[in-house]
């Protein structure tokens, strides 16, 4: 299955969104939601330049995770496909 | 973007079907004098009323003085003091944090301008912290209590008691299971969003 995350579709989140795409994610609706995919097994975002609130990021993940995370930190988001 | 609030239910004036607000929200005080001082001077919440009695709930119930201040929009804050209780220990950093009120203002220049006050009047107070929704100033009353004052950044709406109802879901799902975790969570929140999407049950 693809790496996926899904973020809410509100005001808050879109510096994240457009950070996710600016890094090669896939952005498509999906109802309330946007699903970020893609097709590589793993995929890395760093926090820094991008102006996405301490909070905000720490919070990213909220609308749900398709994958399983290999590293979460201040500055670091890197997930991965589920290996199973 | 839907901006209804999710308040505005069905039902919602029927007897029985709704409470509304707070009437008054109580805590316990070891420190009477400060914190007549601190809410009624430092925080301007006029003093509405005091009550004093023997302990007359149970058998060791303490004699007490319980007394309320205005909180406005017709809430208050009350605190007990009881004769001969010891005081209680502090509660540890996390729940210090995790139980506190927060009180509402509307715009960003009301949030400031409450920071000055409180600096003005040698309270601790935090720079402003933006979450998603909110943006806050966090400071303790004398008592230990963390309170909070927070603005908007935006309203609620509709989206978010949807997204809301598919977490608290994903949360009661994975708190039942083998090994619950936020990444699990989040894992059990996509299966929910997908499901949702599919039946077409989130907009």
């Amino acid at each position: 299955m693809t790496l996926a995350l899904y973020v809410l579709d509100v005001p808050e989140f879109e510096p994240f969104v457009r950070t996710a795409e600016a890094a090669g994610l896939t952005v498509r609706r999906l109802g309330d939601h946007l699903e970020l995919s893609t097709a590589e097994d793993e995929f890395v975002l760093h926090r820094e330049g991008t102006g996405i609130r301490t909070a905000l990021w720490h919070a990213a993940l909220t609308g749900g995770l398709h994958g399983r995370i290999v590293t979460f930190t201040s500055d670091t988001l890197h997930l991965a496909k589920e290996t199973a | 973007m839907a901006t209804a609030s999710p308040s505005a239910r069905p039902g919602a004036g029927l007897p029985g079907s709704r409470v509304d607000g707070v009437d008054h929200l109580a805590f316990v005080t070891w420190k009477p004098r400060a914190t007549v001082d601190f809410y009624t001077r430092t925080l301007g919440m006029p003093l509405l009323h005091a009550i004093t009695a023997t302990g007359w709930v149970t058998e060791d119930y303490p004699d007490f003085v319980h007394f309320f201040f205005d909180m406005g929009a017709g809430n208050r804050i009350a605190f007990f003091y009881y004769f001969g209780l010891p005081e209680e220990d502090a509660p540890s950093d996390l729940m210090h944090r995790s139980r506190h009120l927060a009180f509402h203002v509307d715009t960003e220049e009301e949030l400031l301008a409450w920071r000055d006050r409180l600096k003005a009047r040698g309270v601790r107070v935090t720079p402003p912290l933006a979450h998603e929704l909110i943006e806050s100033i966090y400071f303790d009353d004398p008592n230990g209590i963390q309170l909070e004052i927070t603005r908007p950044l935006r309203p609620m709406s509709d989206v978010d008691a949807r997204d809301a109802e598919l977490t608290v879901r994903a949360l009661a799902d994975v708190v039942e299971g083998p090994s619950p975790s936020i990444e699990a969570l989040w894992q059990r929140k996509a299966e929910l969003v997908r499901k949702a999407a599919a039946e077409g049950t989130d907009r």
